[in-house]
């Protein structure tokens, strides 16, 4: 790529445009079969649109990435087109306390912003699951935490977004208010767009002040069965400010762990409950890693209980299954080496209980949107950006 | 144009009993809750989703504008008929489908009320939280294409933030189903939350997957007094820093309590300049800490008096003055017009100051009633419209208010749309670049733009 047409416009266009030719060499490691031809680390935002305007021009695709942590989950590979790191956009634009908003550029990481907002006992409520993960990106993969029961997930704390079009031009949506009507909701079609709509450049956030009170309680259930029963009444059958309910399979038995949230009054009457009740004492922060696992199940709340047993009765040939959940999210994890007549039937018990099976990055459980859903999409998406430039090796439009 | 074969067409799909045609019937549909009026060819009750996507081929077929309708309370216009169209009124299509109280969901039609759902789910010690003032009357699918907040929106937010997934009939009549009832584990374009608040111009809904959210046991409601708005807009933000978010924090200017008095006799101090009205909901535990925390925060912040409910009566009278506002402005001026303005919350006093500023500056009358919570302003011009020199002067007002809610950081509708009322200040929020991009968007969606036309996006003029 050193010499073709677009790199010597963009160096007449921009002086110094940091480029690198590996990933790694900006700290961020792709897995095999990505490859970039070249890695760019914008310093402006006017940086970012010539870029843009120039791969549109030379036909060259463009890959936003943050951290990367979760590209490859939402992209394929690829062996053309150049990285655009949002590494250098990382200021804070307008932080307003008394509005429980802060404006910050897209390559932000969660870490730095939660350093700054504890100073006036605010946070964001979306808990990422790795520090470094920029703002862009989890508002571009609409992420969630462990305790999305009581924060659902990254979409709703955007109020307003600047971003690149797939076109080059600056587009600005939303604002810095809680209500807003005041025509399309543009960044809640961004967010969760996997870098297909646009590069997400800024982002107001809305932005909460820290509850009173945070406790972990533990407990271990001896077996299955009991898992199941405390799940069942935990969830729902006590009223609880439960932030979230994680457990994971021990060698023998199964340690529950529930994550309580809210005035401290409140959290004393809730915590003396659920000891004098189930036998909860209290616990240590460090929780089940749901993510980072071969396979991942997503599931109704009202059927979790059916799925998890389920996979308590495939689990009870092979040991070798540590089955991890999160019940508040309805979500199962486990690594195996399974044979794929299992799997198969995991995903079959799955699939009649309307939930999504991922192994590997892969889908077991294909829930087709239809024709119509997907020509949408495209449409949009060729509406956006007509030349296909913006990540065009995407998992998220389907044919 | 609507020709005779095409009613008789429309009447094979919705059947004889679902389709009104008449000179009269139409008059009746050619209002929403706004100033303005349209001209409807024929109204159809569909009560199918099957019906609606045949409907909706027609129109597409035939080059036909078409507007979905709800109970037609939009107060920007728009549920304004477009001239010619076929208005799909949506009001017959109103059962629930279905309740499950442990994922604590509801599948609806579009066509039931804000209201009805809430009776249904109460039984499990849910509510669905969205509350608009028009809860009565307005419906699902309404407030879906609206954005609809609430009273109870300070604390947990509006439509967007409680729905889940939308089954769909596009421009085109094709049926698409969006969201997610489990957490999204794929990537996945969702685009449940682009039609929220799209003002019925991406395509009529269908069904809608609700969340619903737990009853809290404890309500509390209290009001304070301020000798000044500045005092109440500090108050405000420090009860919100101290992390107490209440349901409903509601604050009323002079010019309202001095009116609201004088209709009902309450006592208020006339020299009152702002009264804050709070309601907070938990667990009785919660609750106690934050009646704590709004006392400190009324004392620090020099309220000159206020009072706390004891009961449901004592609830009732505390809100009776706001409930009051309308009925005690309106002796004042034949007509008016209230905007939906909003403001970052730190700026919330300055705005309210600003507009009481305006009112002197023009000679006119303009109450102020915000939910302060959310910044969201409610300043209500008063005038005679059969006075053209009022109506000119307030329509001056009101574009200065809009600038000067832009100036501030704000927005220009926080709860009623842009409708046809506010396209033309949209070009003042938005740049030429995210118009055309919008537009851009649309054509995707409906590509004839035959779905709700001339709402929402003004037409981008070329340079």
């Amino acid at each position: 790529m050193e010499n073709t047409e677009f790199l010597r416009s963009l160096r007449a266009e921009v002086n110094n445009i940091s480029t690198a030719i590996n990933p790694s060499d900006l700290d961020i490691n792709l897995e095999q079969n990505y490859n970039p031809q070249l890695v760019l680390t914008p310093n402006s935002i006017g940086e970012i649109v010539s870029i843009v305007k120039l791969a549109n021009k030379y036909g060259v695709p463009v890959y936003p990435i943050g951290s990367g942590s979760k590209f490859s989950k939402g992209i394929s590979p690829f062996d053309e087109g150049v990285l655009v790191s949002l590494k250098n956009l990382n200021k804070v634009i307008e932080y307003r306390p008394d509005n429980m908003s802060i404006e910050v550029e897209g390559g932000l990481p969660i870490n730095e912003l939660q350093r700054m907002l504890a100073k006036d006992n605010i946070f964001f409520p979306i808990d990422a699951s790795n520090d470094l993960q920029t703002i862009g990106g989890l508002i571009a993969t609409n992420a969630f935490g462990r305790k999305k029961y009581m924060y659902k997930t990254t979409r709703f704390y955007v109020m307003g977004m600047e971003f690149i079009s797939p076109q080059g031009e600056i587009i600005k949506v939303g604002g810095r208010t809680i209500k807003n009507v005041s025509s399309y909701d543009v960044h809640q079609l961004l967010a969760g767009s996997w870098g297909t709509l646009g590069i997400i450049t800024k982002a107001t956030l809305r932005v909460k002040p820290v509850p009173e009170k945070g406790i972990v309680l533990g407990y271990v259930a001896k077996n299955g069965n009991e898992l199941l029963k405390v799940i069942d009444s935990i969830l729902y059958k006590e009223k609880l400010s439960l932030a979230s309910l994680t457990f994971e399979q021990l060698d023998s038995g199964f340690l529950i762990k529930l994550e309580l949230e809210g005035f401290a009054e409140t959290l004393k009457l809730q915590q003396e409950l659920l000891q004098c009740k189930y036998g909860f004492s209290e616990s240590s922060y460090g929780f089940a890693d749901i993510d980072n696992a071969h396979g991942i199940i997503a599931l109704p709340l009202k059927s979790y209980l059916k799925g998890l047993g389920k996979l308590l009765e495939h689990n009870s040939g092979d040991k070798d299954i540590k089955i991890r959940g999160n019940a508040t999210s309805g979500l199962l994890s486990f690594n195996t080496n399974a044979s794929r007549d299992m799997l198969q039937n995991i995903a079959d018990s799955i699939n009649t209980l309307q939930g999504t099976f991922v192994f590997g990055n892969h889908s077991l459980t294909e829930k087709n949107r239809g024709l119509a859903y997907n020509h949408l999409i495209r449409n949009i998406k060729n509406k956006m950006d007509p030349n296909h430039i913006l990540v065009p090796a995407s998992k998220v439009m389907r044919e | 144009m609507v020709d005779n074969r095409l009613i008789d067409e429309l009447r094979q799909i919705v059947g004889n009993e679902n389709i009104l045609t008449s000179k009269i019937s139409l008059e009746t549909y050619s209002f929403d809750a706004s100033p303005y009026s349209g001209r409807p060819s024929v109204v159809v009750f569909p009560t199918t989703t099957e019906m609606v996507a045949n409907i909706v081929n027609i129109a597409n077929k035939n080059d036909i504008p078409l507007m979905p309708r709800g109970a037609g309370s939009c107060l920007s216009g728009g549920a304004i008929a477009p001239d010619g169209s076929i208005v799909i009124s949506l009001t017959k299509m109103n059962n629930i489908l279905e309740i499950d109280p442990l994922s604590k969901i509801v599948l609806v039609e579009p066509g039931i009320t804000n209201k009805q759902v809430q009776l249904a789910v109460e039984q499990y010690g849910l509510m669905y939280a969205p509350d608009p003032a028009s809860q009565n009357i307005s419906t699902i699918g309404g407030n879906i294409a609206e954005n609809a907040g609430g009273i109870r929106g300070v604390k947990y937010g509006s439509t967007k933030d409680h729905i889940l997934g939308l089954e769909v009939v596009l421009p085109t009549g094709d049926v698409i189903t969006t969201g997610n009832i489990h957490s999204q584990v794929e990537p996945e374009l969702d685009l449940t939350y682009y039609f929220c608040g799209s003002e019925g111009t991406l395509g009529i809904v269908t069904k809608a997957w609700l969340a619903l959210s737990p009853i809290n046991p404890e309500v509390k409601t209290m009001t304070a007094i301020f000798g000044s708005l500045e005092d109440a807009g500090s108050c405000v933000a420090e009860i919100i820093a101290k992390g107490v978010v209440p349901t409903t924090m509601e604050i009323m200017d002079n010019t309202v309590i001095k009116a609201v008095d004088d209709y009902l006799k309450l006592g208020f101090p006339r020299d009152a300049e702002a009264l804050l009205l709070l309601e907070i909901d938990g667990f009785p535990s919660d609750v106690k800490t934050q009646v704590n925390s709004i006392i400190n925060a009324f004392a620090s912040n020099h309220a000159l008096s206020y009072k706390i409910a004891g009961n449901e009566q004592e609830r009732l009278d505390l809100w009776k003055a706001r409930r009051s506002v309308n009925g005690a402005l309106g002796k004042l001026k034949p007509a008016n017009i209230v905007h939906d303005i909003v403001v970052p919350r730190d700026r919330l006093a300055l705005m309210l100051e600003k507009v009481a500023q305006m009112a002197k500056k023009y000679g006119i009358i303009i109450g102020q009633v915000a939910h302060a919570g959310d910044g969201n302003l409610h300043p209500t011009l008063y005038y005679d419209h059969r006075i053209p020199e009022e109506v000119e002067i307030v329509e001056e007002a009101c574009d200065e208010i809009i600038k000067e809610t832009i100036a501030q950081g704000g927005t220009i509708s926080g709860e009623h749309g842009i409708g046809i009322e506010k396209l033309k200040y949209m070009p003042l929020a938005f740049s030429k670049p995210t118009l055309n991009l919008m537009k851009n968007i649309k054509d995707a969606f409906d590509p004839k733009n035959i779905c709700n036309p001339g709402k929402l996006l003004p037409q981008i003029t070329e340079d």
